[in-house]
């Protein structure tokens, strides 16, 4: 039954009725506003570099004449070094990953769950291994592991040193460059991967389900094991997902450690390839498309595992979630935590702190000898390359940070207000390039860009192209994040006051995404500064970033002037994370007198 | 002296907001689509308040954000003043922010990083109406609503109370003819929100704007209302004033909706008697549809409170009377909930709280002729004590 309302008014509007000179026909409105074609516009030019780069690279290793040529495959394929390499890096992910699947699901799971949370320690657990560049931290390991002159061997030599003359000979017991080296350190420097795609899984499921259980009789054990990882289930998939497109380009340990324990790789063959002369550059995508094949069966596992309905137990908005009781147990938790954070931050930069204040690496610590040389020398002349490295790095940190978030806070918030197609192809254009092996990436837009027309070769460029691209996701996590802590009403409140979309935008939505998009650019920052897949491609002596110089140095340097630069970096990222957690933490405009922190969006 | 001079402004004698024959559609998740809005018109005048009163999921809210701009409808149109701001058939919709709307959102939605002066200057500012004018016009405002003190004070240190007259001085200020309320009492509690609902009254008599207020608060409904639209499943059910509505219910659902009733189904005797499973109903004869006849199945409602229970039996009543037993009594403060079983059959009044019935007394239920409700008329239907709360 429809009823009007008196006077019965005629069914089409009267012909009175005025039509404003400022109306729009619905067809047109829709694409007129500028803030949306801006957000288009970022949006296509966002998959063209995801997209085109890749077709282009693909295109010019494969046609050659307008015909399909797959020689590169069959030089690939007979190599020895290939079939070696590939072994190798199966061996490390079906070893590594699955651990640090569980190192990191249950390190999530006591730091979401259990009263093993330690305050503010768990707060930044998170972010602590990002403190710590990855290649600087595999150099931290080979100085605490060397199976002569590592500060971890070195300890229980001198406890047998008050028994009897030390055998200056002496090797062991802890051997890094080994497969066992290899592995470990592979899976410390992927957990966190892991850690944050479970913890907020775990945020978000109704820890109700966790109390039925209890409630039912179950133990904590019995509970984690067949309530919680279970309900997790699909945010451990693609966590394993994640750890094998993370661990199969992961480059700095291979480089590093695997260099020395003789273990080549797929992310290391792939590199040499474009860095011979002259480069092999067809073989190397070659191998890309082998790589991508690969991660693309595990990408369609991981799919029919999310899939599966019966897992979604996730209720939306939940209070605090219901803390479980360790018990007895609790101290244990709570060390392997402590000792987690020891092994991927804490040990690795006192290790190149050491080795940066003696004047060259030796096993046993004298405070005698101790000495800022190396720092002088950093600032002085023969630290010229490295400190301009430094200061490029620091550069390109801040400039990648800065585009990427603007770039996805405009990108975030036209797809969360247009819904439909727009949210797609921003769905595409952010999430995308996490699929993608990233030393792929790198020889792509090695491919494309560093020749004509671009000509873009060793240039900074280059760099910020290939930055922006792979770490998009990195990015959009950061901004929705921020967008999601601001309630719809607030921004539909801005439209009912008469402020047109760029308005809203820029003095509604941007202060109060604020501190998200703070939080997100220092993690851009800090991947920025800490990248050595795209550097060791991209980067040469006319745009040398820290992770190139690095490498550069590990080759022919000292490694003293290697762990001052180590201990530098490690020290900007640590400060800029800091800064940008207190920027978070505190009000929504730092500074403002007598204000309460913001209270929109309990959880982060 | 010519009549032309004295011809009415064209957009003089419409109404501040007209809705035609509104329709929103939503398509499900795995396909099938859902009528929201179901081709609704309504006239809003200046000074009057529209309550869309309905459960949730009825569609009111949809209309509203179709009226502000906020949601796309698919069919009809909307005028403000005459001036056309939503037409399908002229292919017009304008965005919220040239509507010249206020409206007032259920979380308060008020900018945590502008000050309370950031908050109501903000409609004034967008427009860039000159600064003097700004602290004037944000000063006098928020004297209105009684928050000139809380000028300079930012919005996490307010009450929600507080924070909903920031709210409501913001879509003040910029004098909208027309204000949408989404529920915007539902989040301040009790007490704030009967006080916030006699000032949302006055304040509208003396500024004059049309509102639309939705909210599922019957209560709510009836305190604020000109004017309570009943809507279900996207469908205008009825119309009218709030005695209108509450005293002649059209139906068993706007019956129930609005308050407590009992209801009862029986058949037509003869043209003032309804045999109810509890006994003979008087009815009034005019109140019966005009084609009753006898022999119909007809349902009736009677609000508890016409219900009155005696001790002894009333003399010379016009009405009905049934003997029953004390079953149960309900201390509501002002007013006592009784339960009276009759033939087996839970009726309940409402009277006053100063005596107390125990239980298991036998006591008189009157009912007024008058008070007997049809609700349904020609279809049978089982006895039900509908308690909508």
């Amino acid at each position: 039954m429809t009823l009007s309302a008196s006077p019965a008014p005629p069914t089409r509007p009267r012909v009175s009725a005025t039509v404003p000179l400022d109306a729009v026909p619905v067809a047109r409105e829709r694409t007129f506003s500028p803030f949306n074609l801006i957000a288009l516009l970022l949006a296509l030019i966002s998959i063209a570099l995801i997209v085109w780069p890749l077709v282009n690279a693909f295109i010019g290793a494969f046609v050659i004449d307008g015909e399909l040529d797959l020689d590169a495959f069959a030089r690939v394929f007979s190599d020895r070094q290939f079939h070696i390499a590939l072994t190798n890096t199966a061996i490390i992910m079906i070893t590594a990953g699955p651990l640090a699947i569980i190192v990191g699901a249950v390190l999530a799971w006591l730091n979401e769950r259990t009263n093993a949370r330690f305050g503010w320690l768990s707060t930044v657990m998170p972010i602590v291994p990002l403190l710590v560049p990855s290649i600087a931290m595999a150099v931290g390991w080979v100085f605490l592991g060397n199976e002569r002159a590592g500060y971890l061997n070195a300890l229980p030599r001198v406890v047998t040193s008050w028994f009897g003359p030390i055998d200056p000979a002496a090797t062991g017991p802890i051997d890094i460059a080994s497969w066992g080296g290899m592995i470990f350190v592979y899976t410390i420097v992927l957990v966190p991967y892991v850690y944050l795609v479970v913890a907020a899984a775990l945020r978000n499921t109704d820890s109700a389900l966790e109390e039925a259980s209890r409630m039912s009789g179950a133990g904590v054990m019995t509970t984690l094991m067949r309530v919680s990882l279970p309900a997790v289930m699909p945010a451990l998939a693609s966590a394993a997902l994640l750890v094998l497109i993370v661990g199969s380009s992961l480059f700095s340990i291979p480089r590093t450690i695997g260099t020395a324990a003789r273990i080549d790789v797929l992310s290391t063959y792939i590199v040499r390839l474009t860095r011979v002369y002259p480069a092999k550059l067809d073989e190397a995508m070659a191998v890309s498309v082998v790589l991508l094949i690969l991660l693309g069966i595990a990408w369609w596992g991981q799919q029919r595992v999310a899939s599966r309905g019966r897992h979604s137990t996730i209720s939306g908005k939940t209070g605090s979630a219901a803390i479980i009781e360790l018990g007895r147990w609790r101290p244990v938790f709570r060390a392997i935590m402590i000792v987690y954070i020891l092994l991927v931050s804490v040990l690795p930069f006192m290790a190149l702190l050491f080795v940066g204040l003696q004047p060259y690496w030796t096993a046993t610590i004298d405070p005698a000898v101790l000495t800022l040389k190396n720092f002088e020398a950093f600032f002085g002349p023969p630290g010229e390359l490295p400190r301009r490295a430094l200061m490029t790095s620091i550069l390109l940190g801040a400039l990648g940070a800065t585009i990427s978030m603007a770039v996805v806070a405009v990108m975030v918030h036209w797809a969360k207000e247009r819904k439909g197609t727009a949210s797609r192809l921003v769905e595409g254009a952010t999430k995308a390039p996490g699929a993608i092996s990233h030393i792929v990436f790198g020889v792509a837009i090695l491919v494309t860009f560093a020749g004509p027309p671009f000509m873009l070769s060793g240039t900074l460029g280059i760099l910020l192209i290939a930055y922006f691209v792979m770490y998009l996701p990195q990015a959009s996590t950061g901004a929705e994040v921020a967008r999601g802590q601001v309630g719809n009403e607030l921004i539909e409140a801005s439209a009912m006051s008469g402020a047109s979309r760029s308005q809203t935008f820029w003095r509604v939505l941007i202060p109060l995404m604020l501190p998200g998009l703070a939080a997100g650019w220092a993690l851009m920052f800090v991947v920025i500064v800490g990248d050595l897949t795209a550097s060791a491609i991209l980067a040469g002596h006319s745009n040398p970033v820290v992770s190139f110089v690095f490498l550069d140095i590990w080759d022919n340097g000292t490694l003293s002037m290697l762990a001052t630069l180590g201990v530098l970096v490690s020290i900007v990222t640590s400060v800029v994370v800091f800064a940008a957690l207190l920027l978070g933490r505190g009000s929504v405009i730092a500074g403002r007198p007598g204000r309460r922190s913001a209270k929109k969006g309990g959880s982060q | 002296m010519a009549m032309t001079d004295t011809m009415p402004d064209d957009n003089a004698d419409e109404p501040a907001l007209r809705v035609t024959n509104l329709t929103k559609y939503f398509k499900r998740l795995r396909g099938g689509i859902v009528t929201a809005v179901n081709g609704v018109s309504l006239d809003i005048v200046a000074g009057e308040m529209v309550v869309i009163l309905g459960p949730s999921g009825c569609g009111k809210t949809s209309m509203l954000r179709s009226i502000a701009g906020l949601e796309r409808p698919d069919k009809g149109s909307i005028t403000a003043s005459g001036r056309v701001v939503y037409s399908s058939d002229l292919g017009i919709r304008l965005p919220p922010e040239r509507r010249g709307f206020g409206m007032m959102f259920q979380s308060y939605a008020v900018w945590p990083h502008m000050s309370v002066f950031g908050n109501v200057s903000y409609p004034l500012r967008i427009k860039r109406v000159p600064k003097a004018e700004v602290r004037e016009r944000v000063d006098r405002i928020l004297g209105i609503v009684g928050i000139a003190h809380l000028r300079d004070e930012y919005p996490t240190q307010l009450s929600g109370g507080q924070q909903q007259r920031v709210a409501l001085a913001r879509c003040l200020v910029a004098d909208p003819k027309v204000i949408l309320f989404d529920e915007p009492l539902s989040n301040v509690d009790a007490k704030v929100r009967d006080e916030l609902r006699i000032e949302l009254r006055a304040m509208q008599r003396r500024i004059g704007f049309a509102g639309i207020f939705v909210t599922h608060d019957q209560e709510e409904a009836t305190a604020i209302a000109d004017r309570i639209v009943v809507m279900r499943d996207g469908d205008f059910v009825q119309v009218g004033t709030p005695r209108e509505v509450y005293g002649s219910p059209a139906s068993r659902f706007v019956a129930g909706f609005l308050g407590v009733v009992n209801e009862w189904s029986g058949t037509l005797t003869d043209a003032e008697t309804i045999a109810t499973p509890l006994g003979d109903l008087a009815v009034d004869e005019s109140l019966l549809p005009m084609a009753a006849k006898q022999g119909d199945p007809i349902t009736v409602t009677v609000r508890p409170e016409a219900i009155s229970v005696a001790m002894s039996e009333p003399v010379s009543f016009d009405g009905t009377i049934w003997r029953g037993s004390a079953e149960d009594e309900v201390f509501r403060g002002p007013y006592v909930d009784r339960f009276v079983s009759v033939s087996g059959v839970r009726v309940r009044s409402r009277g006053d709280s100063v005596r107390s019935i125990s239980n298991g007394t036998e006591v008189f239920i009157a009912i007024p002729r008058s008070a007997v409700r049809v609700v349904e008329h020609g279809t049978s239907s089982t006895l039900v004590e509908e308690d909508v709360a």
